[in-house]
This record gives C-alpha cells, structure tokens and sequence, in this order.
C-alpha cells in the first residue's frame, strides 16, 4: 500500500516513508525475537511444524556461516544438522533470560563449526606439519571471509589488534592461546584484545540495539 | 575461580575461543550467576552480528527435508483413495493437482475423479484376488501404516498407505524399488487431507527388486537419486 503513494501525487507521504517503514521494522524485530522465542519453547515440546518454521527462519544462516567456516559444502551440511539436531534437543534448556533465539542458534553453530574446523585443522595439520603457520599475515586471509558490507565497515572501525584477534577468533576459529601464539603476544594480551575489541564492537552497534528492543 | 576470572572469560567464551577446561569451568559457573548469564546474552548479540558477515549461500534442496525427516518420524502423509492417483492418467492427475491446490474440483472433474477412484477400488480388489498376491509392510519412523501389494507376474502392484504425515511444503514423497546398491523411482505422491488414507500404483518387475523404500523430496518432481534416509522400508520377499 505504500509503494502505490511513491512517486504519485502524495509527496509528503514518500518523504515520511523511511521513518514510518523503520518504525514497522522496529516493531517486527522486537515482535519477531519474541516469536522466535516462543518457536523455541515449542520446539521443546516436540512440535515439528515449529521446527520447520525455524529452518525455514535460520536454515540459511547457519549454512551459510558454518560453510564460511569450514570451506567445504558436504561438512558444512553435515554440521549445520548437527546444529539443528542439537537445537531440537536442546530446545528444553534454553532459556530466553540469558539472550534471545538468535543469539542462542547462532552461538550454537558457531560452536558447532568451529569444532568441526579444529577437529579438520588437527587433520589437515598432521599432513602438512604445520605449513599454515608460514603465512606470512593469516588474518588478512581470515578477514576475506568477511563479505557482509555492514559488518565489514564494523569491523573496520576497530583498531588494527582488536580486529585481528577477533577476526581469527570468531571467523578462523582459533582459540585465545592459539592467537596468542601465532601472533607472539601473551595469551593475556589476547584475551584484553578480545574483550575491548567485543566492546568497542557493541557499542559500534548500539544505536541498532536500542532502536530495536522491544 | 573467582567471580571476577570467570566473568572475565566471557568475551572468550562467546567466541567460542576458551580452551576446553576453561569453558566447562565457566559453564558451571553460568549454570547460577545471573550477572554472568545477562552479560553473555550482550556479548552474543555482538557475535551474532558477526554471523551476519559471512557470504549468505543457499543450503542444498535436501539439507532442509533431511533435518526435518531426522526429528520427525511422526510426519508422514495422508491421502484420499482417488486422489492419490499418481500414475492412474491425466484426469487423475488433474485431480490431485485440483484437489493440492485446494481449489473445488467442477462437476465434470468431480464425475471423472469418482470414476477414477472406483476404478482404483476394483484394481484393489482384483489384486486381492489374485492368488500371487504378496503384501510387504513397510516399517520405519512415524506412525503411517503402509503396506505393498503386488503381484509378481502380473508386474503391477499398489502402495496403501494410512495416517500419513504431510510432508511439508513443497515436499513429496519419492518410492524407490531397489536392485543392489542403485535405487530407481517410481513414482512421486502426496498426501490426502486429513490423514486419510491412500493408493498408489506401482507398476514394475518386481522380480528385479528386493527393497521398496520411501523418501521425502522436493517436489513436485521428486529426486533423480534419493537426497534423504528413506522413512519407510519394506523387502520384497523373492519368488
């Protein structure tokens, strides 16, 4: 209805749509992280049409994330059910006081994908002794999995060492003590990396985040 | 640990970057500090931002029917007897193609599906009645009873299936009759409103095969090679 007032004789209305499209955008996500919720508590008690709403919802983010990690189409189907699987499982356990659905499925893939990279790297590290470590600036590799504009602008806006340690952290899958020696630098020094980095991150996102809470 | 060490492993752990030990310390720790817990939900909307930044790709047609097929043995199809005439013609074709779309079939589409769905019973019965007649149960997750009855010389058989799940949007099922290792498909079908039960005609050399298996697929075509674990099995007793 509102796309028939663009460009006709109501000007006004065309000027006033970005506000009043944001404010139904701002209302379905706060209403959007309720439902999701409440998938999730269906879910748990075995309501299959639930679950398949919530593929529908995140099947294509969790593919898409655990293929950036893992680079290899079969393993990252086979882990992205291992993700979905352990979502139906432990639908029962997740409770919406320590962070939304989104929050909660995509941590879970994550995880899911980066144990699937480390059981892959231990692999591939015991064929080619350790040739990785020659590369000469890992992180820069890591960071051109990064193809999403926005999050690439965010993460561009942090200092040289807190993207770094963040980049291999979350898209490399390293772990703290792993960074800290491919870099050289003390496992502490990493961990405050990570920590300010996550920091400054947040509040890079924070008008987003107040605009949507419910 | 302290409060103050373990909270401080937070960032870490939101990435998923603690070495093991030091997760599963925290985890305990989560597991009754709600200022831990609150402060974890803030760090993993930040990490799900980051999920965002990963190229989006499409997952393959199959991953979707294979997870829903893994958790939801109890989702099998329903049929009507005449609607579920797959292989039975064009007009019974355009039966089940009406009766999908939930559209209200004419009178002359009415007339012809009845006659289709009469027919049907008579192939039943004069199945039932013919001394070869073999039936396999096809066994498997979900609470459909399915059953093949076949005639060996006769090569043609039918599949009767009841309280079958829908199998979702845009899904179907997919018979397969399997010689060896290389399954073949016969045959596509859907599920009847309700529940209700259904046929569908099999016509093959069953001699050949000695599996019947049953799997969802993209519709409305079905799959070249089964994408999914079969639902449904029966073995097909040798002549």
């Amino acid at each position: 209805m509102l796309s028939a007032h663009v460009g006709g004789p109501f000007q006004s209305v065309e000027a006033a749509l970005p506000l009043g499209l944001r404010g139904a955008l701002m209302e379905s996500a706060g209403e959007r992280s309720r439902g999701e919720d409440n998938l999730i508590a269906r879910i748990a008690q075995a309501d299959t049409d639930a679950f398949e709403t919530l593929y529908q919802e995140y099947g294509r983010a969790v593919y898409s994330l655990v293929l950036a990690l893992l680079r290899d189409r079969q393993a990252a189907q086979e882990v992205a059910q291992e993700v979905f699987l352990a979502i139906w499982r432990g639908a029962r356990d997740f409770d919406p006081q320590r962070g939304n659905a989104r929050g909660w499925i995509l941590s879970l893939a994550h995880h899911k994908g980066v144990d699937a990279v480390r059981r892959q790297r231990v692999r591939a590290n015991q064929a080619l002794d350790g040739a990785e470590a020659y590369e000469p600036d890992f992180s820069s590799t890591v960071l051109r999995k990064v193809e999403g504009e926005q999050v690439r602008r965010q993460l561009l806006a942090l200092s040289h060492e807190h993207r770094e340690a963040i980049v291999l952290a979350y898209y490399g899958g390293y772990t703290q003590q792993e960074i800290a020696t491919r870099l050289g630098v003390p496992l502490g020094t990493v961990k405050t990396r990570i920590r300010d980095g996550l920091i400054r991150l947040r509040s890079l996102l924070a008008p987003t985040s107040s605009e949507t809470a419910p | 640990m302290t409060h103050k060490e373990l909270q401080e492993l937070l960032p870490g752990y939101a990435l998923n970057a603690l070495a093991p030990d030091e997760a599963s310390v925290l985890e305990a720790h989560l597991a009754d500090c709600v200022l831990c817990q609150r402060e974890l939900a803030a760090l993993r909307e930040v990490t799900a931002t980051l999920a965002q930044g990963v190229a989006i790709v499409e997952p393959p047609a199959g991953l979707g029917a294979r997870i829903l097929g893994a958790v939801a043995p109890a989702r099998l199809p329903r049929v009507s007897i005449p609607r579920a005439w797959v292989f039975g013609g064009a007009a019974a074709a355009v039966a089940i193609f009406i009766a999908a779309a939930g559209v209200s079939l004419s009178l002359n589409h009415r007339v012809i599906a009845l006659r289709d769905q009469v027919a049907a019973q008579e192939r039943i019965l004069v199945l039932l009645a013919t001394p070869s007649v073999r039936s396999v149960a096809l066994t498997g997750t979900g609470q459909a009873s399915v059953r093949l009855l076949y005639a060996p010389e006769r090569q043609e058989g039918i599949l009767v299936a009841a309280n079958l799940d829908d199998p979702g949007e845009g899904f179907v099922y997919q018979l397969w009759l399997i010689a060896g290792q290389e399954p073949e498909g016969a045959g596509v079908f859907r599920s009847a409103p309700d529940r209700r039960p259904l046929m569908v005609p099999v016509a093959a050399d069953f001699t050949r095969y000695s599996v019947i298996a049953i799997t969802i697929e993209r519709g409305p075509l079905g799959a070249r090679r089964p994408t999914t674990p079969p639902i449904l099995v029966g073995k097909l007793k040798p002549s």
